[in-house]
């Protein structure tokens, strides 16, 4: 820029102006010479080319200049002084001089033209990229000083970036000023961007700009065009990594431009540093990426945590429907007996959510009934069961012959089965591991497959365990019978038996382990003029010891090991009985009341003490020879039993069934099943309690004495005689509380049934008003309600009222109690229902109809309403409506929940028990107390007690009968 | 005046106050006279602004911008014969005479105004698809370098580090539609 002398020269302390070198849009630069004789630049800004705010602007902008980046500062032209004049009508500061386009910093003022970039910008030529990345980073560099001040330069563009000493620095001080009041309108063309201005990405932006021209050649405005040669040389690369620094920085959305300058120079020295900014932005893209779809997946989950939370409801809800059907599926089959299909329901029930609620585990216990082991085995019915010499047991299976299993264990698996002869299998002689088929045509030995024909006609072959014969009676001429030797070749004998009857037919028979008797039933005629009798006969006379008519047809007999017993089972009319007769004597007697069902299985024990049998009720019972005998039974198998047998220690029974299962029973377990006590005459009326540790019940018998059973095996303990009903178990005392109708208490040792010597009884202040309820907590809160609306709480045995409660309209109330004996519950036959805390009333509901039962949850939270129309109402505390209502058929006179809260359980007089889902209050699993409960008929329920501990709930039914159920998960015979 | 009044003006002036700088001078406008005949097109132009961006004009908006470009230099050309008393003698047609006959180099001029306005819409369009959001920098070098610079797509999409050429085909269709869309929508407006 030449001399330019147009204009007067303002007269500036200290600096003479020579002549102008710039113009901008607010003023004039003069090349100046100090004193010193130093040139600078000085630039003049007259007030008149300026409204006064903005000139005032301008001069607080350079003030704040001065204060805020000294002289020498990095990068950043340097103001030496700022005046104003004496009339205030212009300013003036002071910088360092520029360098000279051709001279350098040597300053020829008639020459001089300050060096800024425009004068390196010639278009269509360009900068190689990594110069330009340098110049870059000193520019940025610069522009970050600048910011880290709090001020915006405002217009970066070629022009306004001169050289001083080589150095590039940024001028036009002028326009620098605070970042928080830069949002005006200020800036060249191209340099700024549409959105943005007057922030510091809005000074990077311009920086982009100018660095695109220089590495391009191309307009600024021409951005982001590329160059057609972009590819192409050395420079090609370079220019890559420079555009994407470019893009970045010229980013038209302000949120994605550089916000800082030193994210820029950053990015710029990672370029100059010969690394990539490319990668880097992959990186960065893909780092970015994963967080939209983390975003996205979060979102997602978001939106979609409502469907999921209600198809999870709604799937719940269906699965908990389908659990309650597959659990009254398995109720009605454990119920009719089919164990087999109740076991297989449960496993189905057990997988959806909710199994292990109370009536599964009861349910499982009664499917599983007790300890035993099944045996891997086929489908195939089994036939007959017997360990042979090398103590393994063999199973003739109706289909595959002989399965010998492969140790004495026989859970440890059997051998491939062994082919015999046609026919199906009898029997063997396990002394000589022999076996008979059923033609009587062949023996067969089990280890050497070696046969030998008898030419016998059709008839039964038996084989005397203890002896090497084998004894062959005729089908059609029972009288005679041939004897043979196992191991010998010699003829057999045979003997004609000399009979009343002649005409008569064989139905089975058996012979005693020593061959010596033979007991074979006989049969004429059929249906109604069916005739049978028995025969015992010693095979070594020739006349029948004794005969005997026989009413029914046996389904069983055998001898005992010592041939003293002969033990037969008899079906008639749909029931069984078990008879033993002696040998010798012959005389008759009975050895078991008679069972449901037909046996069709015998077992004596080795040592004849006791005797296995089974049959078409699936159990399988033991009974001894002692007098009374004593009778065990143990459930499991899934379908009637066809075969039994004893191990040699005694310890275990082996029972195979009709469906092919092999299951064994350890004797020695206590806890055989005993479900309902009918042998005991209980009125139906009265009350029933458990003791606290559900080892023992009291139940009044009769009007005249209580009894107390232990339990789970319902075994007497004793008897007392009084008037009064159970009251209480004292823990861990021997004491029983009774009480009569009188409300006096009278305190038994439950041990001897005798009263406690030296214990008085009390009398219950209590006014003269009939008790229509009482309650007791485990630990001894005995809650009364009078007819005349009175309800009383004691502390037993003391009889001082811990609290009292009177409402007149409130006559003849039932009553329950926590286990804990804080929360109580009276219900009323007139409409009310409350709930009290320590006596104190919580709650109070209307109830609109006639109450017949009220129960209480453990922790006081629910209250429900037994009602004689069969509905069911639940109240929560603190909640003045019903929460639940549930009907059920017929009334509904006795409810209890479980120890743990969770389910209601709801005795009916249709004989069911409904338990309800204490947290859903939906569909209820009905159990009944036994197969074919008639509506209103003997069964229904009158009482129902879960014990706190042991897992028992008890029912007592209008006739008397008391039925137990097992519910922990640890009770013999669950796996 | 309204925001969309501000654009279609600053609009307006990048695309035509060269071209009616250019057309006076090629009627014969001195230099003096060219800044002053194009204030006083753009002071017109401006006054009549809403109704040009409503569309309520008849014909071709730069038929009647030329035709008040020729006049104003047909006014200052006259003014300055007034100004310097060379008044013309004769009929008060023949003092329309040199407006109303066709200038033979007028056809050139014409036809150079034409060309200028098709270069100074389509620098306008690229500046708008520039600042475009919806079309990055990748996408308008790809449009470019296909459309402008002949590049095949398997090149561009090496130079821009894509792995897929399809990619640069859509780009370079994405962009084109936007051009095409820009480029009828301001010749709808100021042709």
């Amino acid at each position: 820029m030449g001399e330019d002398t147009s204009h007067e020269f303002p007269a500036i302390p200290d600096y003479e102006l020579i002549h102008r070198i710039g113009r901008g849009a607010f003023g004039d630069v003069w090349l100046a010479r100090g004193k010193t004789g130093a040139f600078r630049a000085v630039k003049i800004v007259h007030r008149s080319t300026l409204d006064p705010r903005a000139f005032d602007k301008e001069l607080q902008g350079l003030r704040r200049y001065l204060d805020r980046v000294p002289p020498g500062s990095h990068r950043q032209l340097a103001v030496l002084h700022v005046g104003i004049s004496e009339d205030s009508a212009f300013l003036h500061y002071v910088m360092e001089l520029a360098d000279d386009v051709e001279r350098g910093t040597h300053i020829d003022p008639a020459h001089y033209r300050p060096l800024t970039l425009r004068e390196k910008l010639i278009p269509g030529k360009r900068m190689p990229a990594e110069a330009v990345a340098d110049l870059g980073c000193e520019l940025a560099e610069a522009l970050s000083v600048l910011h880290g001040f709090g001020l915006v330069h405002r217009d970066i563009k070629p022009g306004n970036i001169l050289f001083v000493g080589g150095v590039p620095k940024l001028g036009d001080i002028g326009l620098v000023t605070a970042a928080t009041t830069a949002h005006t309108l200020v800036g060249t063309d191209g340099y700024f961007p549409d959105q943005g201005r007057g922030t510091p990405g809005a000074d990077l932006y311009g920086l982009g700009k100018v660095l695109y021209e220089l590495a391009t050649g191309l307009d600024r405005l021409d951005w982001p065009r590329m160059p057609a040669d972009f590819d192409i040389g050395e420079n090609a690369e370079p220019l890559k990594e420079l555009v994407s620094i470019l893009e970045r920085a010229c980013e038209n959305d302000p949120r994605r431009r550089y916000h800082t300058a030193d994210a820029m120079l950053a990015d710029l020295q990672t370029m100059a540093a010969g690394r990539s900014v490319l990668r880097l932005r992959q990186l960065e893209r893909r780092t970015q990426r994963a967080r939209r779809l983390a975003f996205v997946g979060a979102l997602g989950v978001a939106l979609l945590s409502p469907v999921l939370l209600w198809e999870r409801w709604n799937t719940g809800k269906q699965r908990a429907l389908l659990r309650v059907s597959e659990l009254n599926q398995a109720a009605t089959a454990v119920v009719f007996g089919n164990l087999e299909r109740g076991r297989e329901l449960l496993r189905t029930a057990q997988e959806l959510p909710g199994s292990s609620g109370i009536e599964w585990r009861l349910l499982r216990n009664e499917a599983e009934g007790d300890t035993h082991h099944r045996i891997p085995h086929s489908s195939a019915a089994v036939e007959w069961l017997g360990h042979d010499s090398a103590g393994r047991l063999l199973v003739i299976d109706g289909t595959e012959g002989f399965l010998v299993s492969r140790s004495p264990n026989p859970s440890s698996g059997f051998d491939a089965p062994i082919p015999i002869t046609t026919g199906h299998p009898i029997g063997i002689a396990s002394g000589r591991d022999v076996v008979l088929d059923d033609s009587g045509q062949w023996i067969s030995w089990l280890n050497s497959a070696r046969r030998h024909p008898l030419p016998m006609p059709k008839g039964d072959l038996l084989l005397p365990s203890a002896t090497a014969e084998w004894i062959h009676v005729g089908r059609d001429s029972p009288h005679d019978i041939t004897r043979g030797h196992l191991d010998s070749d010699t003829p057999p004998s045979r003997t004609s038996l000399r009979t009343t009857r002649d005409s008569q037919r064989l139905r089975s028979s058996c012979v005693s382990n020593d061959g010596r008797w033979l007991a074979a039933q006989l049969y004429q005629g059929l249906g109604e003029s069916l005739q049978t009798r028995l025969l015992i006969t010693d095979l070594t006379q020739t006349t029948p010891s004794h005969e005997m008519e026989w009413n029914g047809v046996i389904g069983a007999m055998s001898f005992s090991p010592d041939s003293r017993w002969l033990a037969v089972a008899t079906a008639s009319r749909g029931q069984s009985r078990l008879e033993r007769i002696s040998i010798g004597s012959f005389s008759r007697m009975p050895w078991q009341a008679s069972e449901q069902g037909q046996i069709t299985a015998l077992a004596f024990s080795p040592s004849g003490k006791s005797l296995a049998f089974g049959g078409t009720d699936h159990l399988v019972h033991v009974v001894s020879s002692e007098d009374p005998p004593n009778h065990r039974v143990w459930r499991g198998n899934g379908s009637p039993i066809e075969a039994l047998t004893w191990n040699d220690e005694e310890d275990e029974i082996i029972a195979g069934s009709s469906n092919g299962e092999i299951r064994t029973y350890r004797v020695s377990v206590a806890g055989p099943a005993r479900r309902e006590l009918t042998g005991l005459p209980f009125d139906g009326d009265g009350t029933l309690i458990f003791s606290a540790d559900g080892t023992r019940l009291a139940a009044t018998l009769n009007n005249r004495s209580v009894v107390v059973l232990s339990l789970p095996d319902l075994q007497v303990v004793s008897q007392i005689k009084t008037l009064g009903n159970p009251l209480w178990f004292r823990p861990d005392t021997v004491e029983l509380l009774t009480i009569d109708a009188s409300k006096t208490i009278q305190r038994w040792n439950w041990q001897t049934g005798l009263p406690i010597a030296g214990a008085s009884t009390v009398s219950l202040p209590l006014p003269s008003a009939p008790v229509t309820s009482l309650a007791v907590s485990t630990n001894g809160v005995l809650i009364t309600c009078l007819s005349n609306g009175e309800s009383f709480a004691f502390q037993l045995p003391k009889e001082t009222p811990r609290w009292h409660s009177l409402d007149p309209s409130l006559r003849a109330g039932y009553a329950a109690i926590s286990p804990d004996g804080r929360w109580a519950a009276t219900a009323c036959r007139h409409g009310r229902v409350r709930l009290f805390l320590d006596g104190s009333q919580v709650d109070d509901w209307p109830a609109d109809a006639l109450p017949g039962s009220v129960a209480i949850s453990p922790d006081g939270a629910w209250v429900a309403i037994g009602q004689v129309n069969g509905d069911v109402t639940v109240f929560h505390r603190g909640k003045a409506k019903p929460i639940s209502s549930w009907h059920t058929p017929g009334r509904v006179e006795s409810m209890t929940f479980d120890p743990e809260g969770q389910r209601l359980l709801v005795g009916t007089s249709f004989g069911v028990v409904h338990f309800i889902d204490a947290m859903r209050w939906t569909e209820a699993v009905v159990l009944p107390v036994q197969a074919g409960t008639t509506p209103e008929g003997d069964n229904q329920i009158v009482d129902l007690l879960f014990s706190q501990q042991g897992g028992n709930l008890v029912a007592r039914t209008s006739r008397g009968a008391l039925r137990i159920w097992r519910t922990r998960a640890n009770t013999p015979g669950s796996r | 005046m309204k925001r969309n009044e501000d654009e279609a003006w600053e609009e307006f002036c990048r695309i035509y106050i060269p071209l009616i700088r250019a057309y006076a001078r090629s009627r014969g406008a001195s230099e003096s006279h060219v800044e002053d005949v194009s204030q006083e097109v753009l002071t017109e132009v401006h006054r009549d602004l809403p109704g040009l961006i409503q569309g309520s004009r008849n014909g071709s908006f730069t038929a009647w911008l030329r035709q008040k470009i020729r006049w104003r230099v047909e006014d200052r050309r006259r003014a300055e014969r007034r100004h310097e008393g060379s008044v013309v003698i004769g009929s008060g047609e023949d003092d329309l005479a040199p407006s109303r006959i066709e200038d033979p180099g007028a056809i050139d001029a014409e036809r150079e105004f034409d060309l200028n306005l098709a270069r100074q819409m389509d620098a306008e369009v690229l500046r708008r698809l520039a600042k475009l959001r919806s079309v990055k920098p990748p996408m308008y070098q790809a449009w470019h370098w296909k459309r402008r610079d002949g590049w095949e797509s398997a090149r561009i999409a090496r130079a821009l580090d894509v792995s897929k050429v399809a990619t640069i085909d859509t780009w370079v269709f994405r962009v084109q539609k936007h051009y095409d869309a820009e480029l009828a929508r301001i010749r709808k407006c100021w042709e």
